[in-house]
């Protein structure tokens, strides 16, 4: 069986249809990253979990239609997050039949120290989401990406597909907001996460 | 929060993400295959009945993933999973298919080690009388217990403290021919946990107990490294895989 450690990302993507462990590669480089964007857009961490799952079934959907533009899939992988979290709901749905076949080792916590520490972990991603709602759905979407997943402004843009001068646009915009420099008309997350449930 | 700055994430642990790299494969196995055999394109709408298709499928004889419901780690086995399992695993010992060479001795029915993912069993039984060999069986759902039982080869050096030897890799099938490999060996003193890392960059948690590990997977790919816990931390150790042995089988 082939090792697919030391194969580019864009070539475990045109390996993938041919080699699925190829896509295992790319949920290995990557689950982290967009486990954790899920989080922090849903502040819901067993939510997250399942919409990392639903992100690579997505993304495997996907993957004949994308052309990545760098080394990295990353940027592409979490513009993938984005529509699947803003369309929680549906995406659920889509993939619910796939998400009762994961594992239970692959779900909850698994100690009580570990339960803690997602309690708190979940605490502090509410304070957060709460503290960005008053940014609009797409000033958030740059913030979640340029700021608090460490994409490049021009990776951020392919993940949106939009122009890189909107991203800095956009995130000007909301730490202008988030400074109280600029008027703040409050938007709300909470819906996203009710939704998703 | 005075800043844009990111709230912190709890690191998922390698288990879960291999729990879920594993489902992830296992999906997308599936699905190329239905692609491949219906030529259907995958729209949105599709995906969905297509999924439960394939569930349908799974019941099935000689389709699908005989190993659906197989998991990465040891899970608690289910009530009567593993006593069932050993009587089913003695019943093939004691009948061996004509023509198959003498299995064990008396001795060698003394179960060693039990292993249980999901609704699968691995049973070791005879692993501490080295003079006799052990014998290996597993059941579950696509698995017949008779078809997949075969004699060690023998024992190498004990592991040192700490570490870990893989004394053997079975290469079997399922009764609808898909693959799966069994390793089993010895662990040193002071080991409470060994996880395998395989050629394809999954993890599989091996079940320990008695000096000993047990552990098996779908597919043929064989073992590079092993992490080990002990009480001062976890230590990795690079594996020399013995060559798959897949000629072995009872039937």
């Amino acid at each position: 069986m082939p090792s697919f450690s030391e194969a580019a990302d864009p070539e475990l993507l045109t390996m993938a249809g041919g080699q699925p462990e190829a896509f295992g590669e790319l949920f290995k480089r990557h689950s982290r990253s967009v486990y954790a964007y899920c989080a922090r857009r849903t502040g819901n961490l067993d939510l997250a979990e399942d919409l990392t799952s639903v992100v690579f079934l997505e993304a495997f959907r996907r993957r004949r239609k994308v052309k990545l533009s760098n080394a990295s899939a990353l940027p592409w992988l979490l513009g993938v997050a984005n529509n699947v979290v803003r369309n929680a709901a549906r995406s659920a749905r889509r993939y619910r039949s796939a998400l009762d076949r994961i594992p239970a080792s692959a779900n909850g916590a698994s100690s009580e120290e570990d339960a803690l520490e997602r309690f708190r972990a979940q605490e502090a991603l509410g304070r957060a989401l709460e503290a960005i709602s008053t940014l609009t759905r797409a000033e958030q979407d740059v913030v979640l990406l340029v700021l608090w997943s460490d994409l490049t402004y021009a990776d951020a843009a392919t993940a949106l597909g939009i122009p890189v001068g909107t991203v800095r646009s956009r995130l000007a915009s909301a730490r202008a907001k988030f400074n109280g420099s600029a008027p703040a008309t409050k938007t709300t997350t909470t819906p996203l996460i009710e939704e998703a449930q | 929060m005075n800043d844009l700055e990111a709230p912190p994430v709890p690191n998922l642990s390698d288990l879960r993400l291999s729990t879920r790299q594993a489902h992830l494969v296992r999906e997308i196995t599936v699905h190329n295959r239905d692609w491949r055999r219906g030529g259907l394109t995958m729209g949105s709408g599709a995906f969905v009945a297509a999924i439960a298709t394939v569930a349908l499928v799974l019941a099935g004889p000689g389709t699908a993933n005989a190993f659906a419901a197989w998991t990465p780690a040891p899970t608690t086995p289910a009530p009567g999973q593993v006593s069932s399992a050993e009587a089913a695993c003695e019943r093939a010992a004691a009948q061996p298919p004509p023509g198959a060479p003498p299995r064990v001795g008396a001795g060698a029915s003394q179960v060693s080690l039990v292993d249980t993912r999901g609704p699968f069993t691995l049973v070791l039984f005879g692993a501490n009388t080295p003079t006799q060999g052990a014998l290996m069986c597993v059941s579950g759902p696509s698995i017949s217990p008779s078809s997949h039982m075969s004699q060690s080869n023998g024992s190498l050096p004990a592991p040192g403290p700490g570490q870990l030897t893989l004394d053997r890799l079975q290469g079997e099938t399922a009764d609808n021919g898909q693959p799966y490999t069994i390793a089993e060996g010895s662990i040193g003193s002071g080991v409470t946990a060994a996880t395998l890392t395989l050629t394809d960059g999954s993890k599989v948690v091996a079940t320990t107990g008695n000096g000993l590990f047990l552990a098996w997977w779908p597919g043929s790919a064989v073992v590079t490294s092993a992490t080990l816990t002990t009480s001062t931390g976890a230590t990795t150790q690079s594996i020399v895989s013995p060559t798959r042995d897949t000629g072995s089988s009872g039937n």
